[in-house]
């Protein structure tokens, strides 16, 4: 790996492009792709993002980047509902390989499923593992590097969204030693919520509803199409709360048990809690958390922390939400000291 | 610290230089593998050589040895025939001419003195390592008269001349059997020896 590299050869590296230092994240989203690219030379640079026509992630179609986004390396994501991640404790005498941690997430014998994860806390005799796992497809797997087939960019990180979007949160927050950190993060297919506790990662949940979700059960419950319904939600017209409250109440309660179960757990209070995320579902989250946990939300704007300007990327200005998770997995390879799974 | 799950297997990876590092490194194998099988091969074309070198080295040196042998035979052999050559210069060299002295012995010896006997032959001797043969005739002869001394020492002073050898005397002076005083004959004997050729200055 090229973070392993002895220092009399990273000089070199550049020369083979084995550090990465060119990279678009590409996310595979039910509605579009969203890419990203960034590059690193001596600090971050935003070199360009696009809103792409959506391809089904199987390998057959072959996805061709305008020339901006060719970057050298590609991360490529996928945040479909047969994705899973899953933060496992398992007991410190495990052996920690492929096909205890499958068995742990249930996927005993599935060969379908292609699966992979990140030790966070090596597990000694008295002390327990904590590792952060992720399963997908495997045609889905094999199906996104083999669309990449230009010279460039070329695939080198095949993750899952929600992942890439804790890292950016991890990558772009400073440590919090004093108390525990929420995140939720409200996009079009899903909603997660994290907590953290000093960069320790203690509670991850995906809910499967998202703000297509919302715009769903809206026009269903007005009467109307997908799109009015959308121009509806952007004016702010009508008050529609109420419709907003049927989808996200059962994840406001799952935020309330879990919160409550992390406070009890870590003996500690949430101090601070983020938001981020398409704005039909954050805004009601919103209103809907300061009155539930009576938490103050802040919201999370990582392009802001990570000091980017996005001035000259209308569609970054647009739906920056949406770029998140492509800028989490650019940050994850262009972090060459990170450890890796 | 970073959270990345990733999913990607090594052989959907490709590498993003033009040049890849891989290709790099399996060049880089196959120039030293070449550079290897190179300097091995003319490792071994070198000590084909030296051998080839070696064993005609060796033909020639067995050459050398069998025309070496065939010289030192053929040495030997020329310093036999040289020994031979000598010898038989010697020989040649030392033969002595007994012309003059027939010869003369046929004209001056007196009428009373025959010769009955008359014997040539050749010593050879040793003298310092070189062989010299020493002439020497041997005459028995028969006188007839009645004052034979004078004419033996008029005989031998002819011979002395001849043969130089001082030191020889008529022996054996007898009377022979059946002489009377009317016609008496005496015998004697004589040896005389000559210088050997290679002497005679």
């Amino acid at each position: 790996m090229p973070a392993s590299l002895p220092k009399a050869f990273q000089p070199y590296s550049k020369l083979f492009n084995m550090v990465p230092h060119d990279v678009v994240g590409i996310e595979w989203r039910s509605d579009s792709l969203r890419a990203l690219r960034l590059k690193r030379n001596r600090t971050l640079h935003l070199e360009g993002c696009a809103v792409l026509r959506s391809l089904p992630p199987t390998g057959e179609a072959r996805l061709s980047l305008p020339p901006h986004l060719k970057g050298v390396h590609a991360g490529l994501l996928y945040s479909g509902e047969d994705a899973v991640v899953k933060l496992l404790t398992l007991p410190g005498h495990t052996v920690l390989d492929e096909s205890h941690v499958r068995d742990a997430m249930g996927l005993k014998g599935d060969d379908q499923m292609r699966i992979g994860f990140q030790v966070l806390r090596e597990g000694t005799r008295r002390a327990e593992h904590r590792i952060l796992a992720a399963s997908m497809p495997e045609p889905v797997a094999a199906g996104l590097p083999a669309m990449l087939a230009d010279l460039r960019p070329v695939p080198y990180t095949l993750e899952l969204s929600p992942i890439a979007l804790l890292n950016a949160f991890f990558m772009t927050q400073p440590a919090r030693e004093e108390a525990i950190t929420g995140l939720i993060f409200a996009d079009v297919d899903y909603c997660l919520f994290a907590f953290f506790r000093n960069r320790e990662l203690l509670l991850i949940r995906r809910y499967g509803q998202g703000s297509a979700g919302v715009l769903k059960h809206i026009s269903h419950k007005l009467g109307v199409d997908a799109q009015t319904a959308n121009d509806i939600v952007r004016s702010g017209a009508v008050d529609l709360s109420a419709a907003v409250a049927d989808v996200v109440t059962p994840l406001i309660r799952q935020i309330t048990l879990s919160r409550d179960f992390i406070e009890r757990h870590a003996n500690q209070p949430v101090g601070s809690m983020f938001l981020g995320g398409s704005p039909t579902v954050a805004q009601a989250l919103q209103s809907a958390l300061q009155t539930t946990l009576r938490v103050d939300c802040l919201e999370w704007t990582p392009f802001e922390d990570a000091g980017l300007d996005l001035s000259p990327f209308p569609e970054l200005l647009e739906q920056p939400w949406s770029f998140y998770a492509a800028f989490g997995s650019c940050l994850g390879i262009l972090d060459t000291e990170g450890a890796t799974a | 610290m970073k959270l990345q799950v990733n999913l990607i297997r090594g052989d959907e990876r490709r590498s993003a230089s033009p040049v890849s590092l891989k290709t790099v490194g399996v060049a880089l194998g196959l120039l030293l593998l070449g550079g290897l099988l190179i300097t091995v091969g003319l490792k071994f074309y070198r000590i084909a050589e030296l051998t080839h070198h070696l064993e005609q080295v060796q033909r020639l040196t067995s050459d050398l040895n069998r025309r070496e042998t065939a010289e030192k035979q053929r040495d030997t052999l020329l310093e036999r025939i040289q020994a031979y050559e000598s010898e038989l210069a010697f020989w040649l060299d030392s033969a002595f001419d007994w012309a003059p002295l027939l010869h003369d012995l046929a004209r001056e010896t007196p009428a009373q003195i025959q010769i009955e006997r008359l014997r040539l032959q050749q010593s050879t001797l040793d003298r310092d390592g070189r062989l010299r043969r020493i002439p020497q005739v041997s005459l028995q002869c028969r006188v007839e008269s009645v004052t034979p001394e004078p004419l033996i020492r008029e005989f031998h002073a002819m011979l002395v001349r001849k043969s130089g050898d001082p030191e020889s005397f008529p022996e054996d002076f007898r009377p022979l059997p059946g002489a009377d005083d009317a016609s008496p004959a005496h015998g004697f004997r004589m040896t005389l020896r000559f210088a050997p050729p290679e002497e005679t200055p």
